[in-house]
């Protein structure tokens, strides 16, 4: 068999892989909904059909996205690149706090410079916080793993110390930061519904990182360190270089994500803002096969699931915990190797 | 021709007035459909579980309310208004009922996008506006009894009691009413037993995580603390190990917790929130309720009170505390003690829906 030929049969395997799991996760969906709630049909209509019956709706799904695809395109970059990023939530919800904090002691810049520079801030943050386990596993061999989990964790307890201590509003009767001046807010696109401009800097975003895990020199041996670390020292690649910088440029991807949450939506940083998103970028990125453009379609997938819970549980008698074992069974099913470890048997054969 | 348009203009008239009176018929018989917006979990959170149980029965109870939805939005405060949103502009909903100081506000936010429907509030304070009615509860008042049981407890000859005069509270996270009615009135009352009292508070941080909460009591029974107060959802049950693991004791806020642990809980500071419940979807019902008109409700009017009759509080407490404590609880609901919701609280609430 050619090469070529290997690789487009490796990518139709992915994809039919990719097209059962999604397949039979729903199916089983369907049968959980029929076994678990008293009216099936009313319940599926709303799960499945349910976030597409109303704009408002509709339009928070696609802004619920934003955050997500940025976390997933920083999984995804970390996981090509060998390296495990598990800090999401706290780089995330850092990069969150730090867009507040540079809002509120920076309040009189012009518009756009200020929201650039909080994005800035975020990215940066995010950046910063990825480094220091890519550091650490570099010179002391300390496992990315567990520095990247155990530095997240810490910095969740130190942001929500933050905005419920120093820097609460007290003047706001729910528990939330001081807020961002109205001038540094992303334009919303769809009122009264929350998406804003901001979604079109997550696609450029996944656009950019694919052009540069695929097109640069950069990527080319971020990939290769990813694909096999011997070989790429063998190559000439300084590979202990990286472990930094795939980690930097994760946690700096993802703590854009959270600052894009403040300018874009919130405005002020509430506790446990971001909770979840995260894991939700690990799921994002493994539905997407850790390809930065899969990243688009899987977070909409997931907020789309999402979405459909939220939506069955204020129209059907479909509880939280009924919603958040669907949503499981179906995440478990779509990151399963099974069915593309079956696909590529069959088609390389 | 003319006969014709006669006909024609009866006939109209006829179907005109069936119609009405179909639509009237129906009207007056469609129940009034209530969906329940909880900010939060339901279980262990006693304002929470008694709007909903409450509700519940009233349904059961009465043909004239049907109860659609029960919908548990968690606790992430920075998705409520998108969830309240949707929810009343669902269309399947008359009237919301919930609870909580932050839902007033919010109600008032979604109530200018969606028309129609109506919202009934416990724990919130919002004047003015016709299709919210909110219910507030004296949380000075019933915190003052608290403090001052916890005074008359630390200073007793009760077994572990120290003499350090301080007591303990482990709450979830900040919000108006616990900084500037809760705290400040569980000390006021401690320091009407003796000024000596200081209250050591301890905040968790979230609702649900009891071993750390077990860690802070811990923390504070090495301080001196000998009675604790725990308003943290689930976190309480970390509260409770500490003082059953230390022979000290807990005084149980807004729910009856007696059989929580025996001996250990020694008294319950109960609100009525089902009640009150009940009391708007009767005033809901008849036409009765007074939109945009809040009310604060207390000891005085029965909402808030204390099991003192339970043989649970009469064998966990020696006879002269009971009588201490009992002689100033009826001084506040006879209304010869006054213990009323500072205005400024008041106004802050509303401030923030206005």
């Amino acid at each position: 068999m050619e090469a070529t030929q290997i690789q487009l049969r490796n990518k139709l395997a992915t994809l039919l892989g990719i097209l059962t799991a999604i397949v039979a996760s729903l199916m089983i969906a369907v049968a959980l909904i029929f076994l678990l709630s008293e009216d099936p049909g009313r319940t599926l209509y709303f799960y499945f059909v349910g976030p597409f019956t109303s704009k408002f709706v509709f339009f928070n799904m696609l802004e619920s996205s934003i955050p997500i695809i940025f976390s997933g395109l920083g999984i995804a970059v970390a996981f090509r690149s060998g390296v495990t990023n598990l800090g999401g939530e706290g780089q995330i919800f850092a990069g969150a706090m730090i867009a507040v904090l540079i809002g509120t002691w920076f309040p009189h810049l012009p518009g756009i410079v200020g929201t650039a520079f909080l994005l800035t801030g975020g990215l940066v943050v995010g950046a910063l916080i990825g480094s220091v386990s890519g550091l650490l596993r570099m010179k002391w061999n300390v496992s990315d793993l567990l520095t990247t989990y155990l530095i997240s964790s810490g910095l969740v307890y130190i942001v929500n110390y933050l905005i419920l201590g120093p820097f609460r509003d007290p003047a706001k009767i729910r528990i939330q930061s001081i807020s961002i001046p109205d001038s540094y807010m992303l334009s919303r696109i769809a009122s009264p519904s929350y998406l804003h401009v901001g979604i079109f800097g997550a696609i450029i975003a996944a656009l950019c990182i694919h052009f540069l895990m695929k097109y640069t020199h950069t990527g080319y041996h971020l990939r290769v360190t990813g694909s096999n670390r011997q070989f790429a020292r063998y190559g000439g690649i300084n590979i202990r270089r990286f472990y930094v910088l795939p980690l930097a440029i994760s946690g700096g991807l993802i703590g854009l994500g959270g600052a894009v949450q403040i300018v874009g939506r919130y405005q002020a940083c509430f506790t446990d803002l971001t909770a979840g998103l995260g894991w939700a970028g690990i799921g994002v990125a493994l539905i997407a096969r850790r390809n930065p453009l899969g990243v688009l379609p899987a977070a909409l997938f997931y907020v789309y699931l999402q979405a459909g819970a939220r939506v069955a549980m204020m129209n059907s008698d479909v509880t939280y915990e009924i919603a958040a074992i669907i949503t499981s069974v179906i995440f478990y099913l779509i990151t399963a190797e099974v069915t593309f470890a079956f696909f590529r048997r069959r088609l390389l054969k | 021709m003319k006969r014709t348009m006669k006909i024609m203009t009866a006939a109209f008239l006829v179907l005109c007035f069936v119609a009405t009176t179909v639509v009237f018929v129906a009207g007056q018989d469609a129940p009034i459909r209530i969906g329940i917006f909880v900010p939060g979990r339901l279980g262990d959170s006693p304002p929470y579980d008694g709007m909903t149980d409450a509700v519940e029965k009233f349904a059961l109870r009465n043909d004239t309310v049907e109860l659609v939805r029960i919908f548990e939005a968690g606790f992430d405060q920075a998705l409520w208004p998108e969830m309240l949103y949707t929810f009343a502009a669902s269309g399947n909903y008359d009237v919301i009922y919930t609870s909580n100081e932050a839902l007033g506000p919010l109600c008032v936010e979604v109530i200018k996008q969606v028309p129609d429907v109506k919202f009934i509030v416990n724990d919130s304070y919002v004047v003015g506006n016709d299709r919210l009615f909110t219910t507030f509860f004296n949380k000075w008042q019933q915190s003052y009894l608290f403090g001052y049981l916890m005074g008359l407890i630390s200073v007793s000859d009760m077994e572990n009691v120290t003499i350090d005069r301080k007591i303990g509270l482990v709450y979830g996270q900040h919000y108006v009413m616990m900084d500037d009615l809760i705290i400040p009135g569980i000390e006021a009352g401690a320091q009407a037993v003796d000024p000596a009292f200081s209250l050591v508070t301890a905040m968790l941080g979230n609702w649900y995580d009891a071993a750390k909460a077990e860690q802070l009591a811990n923390s504070m029974a090495d301080q001196g603390v000998d009675v604790f107060g725990a308003i943290a959802g689930s976190g309480n049950a970390g509260v409770l190990s500490s003082a059953v693991n230390k022979g000290l004791y807990v005084l149980w806020y807004d729910s009856d917790g007696f059989d929580k642990a025996p001996g250990t809980v020694v008294c319950s500071f109960i609100t009525d929130s089902e009640a009150a419940t009940t009391r708007n979807l009767e005033n809901l019902v008849a036409g009765t309720l007074a939109w945009g008109e809040p009310e604060v409700l207390g000891a005085e009017e029965g909402y808030i009170y204390v099991p003192i009759r339970d043989a649970r509080y009469v064998s966990s407490l020696p006879e002269d505390i009971r009588i201490q404590f009992e002689e100033r609880y009826h001084e506040i609901v006879s209304g010869e003690l006054e213990i009323v919701v500072p205005q400024e609280v008041l106004d802050k609430i509303n401030a923030a829906a206005q």
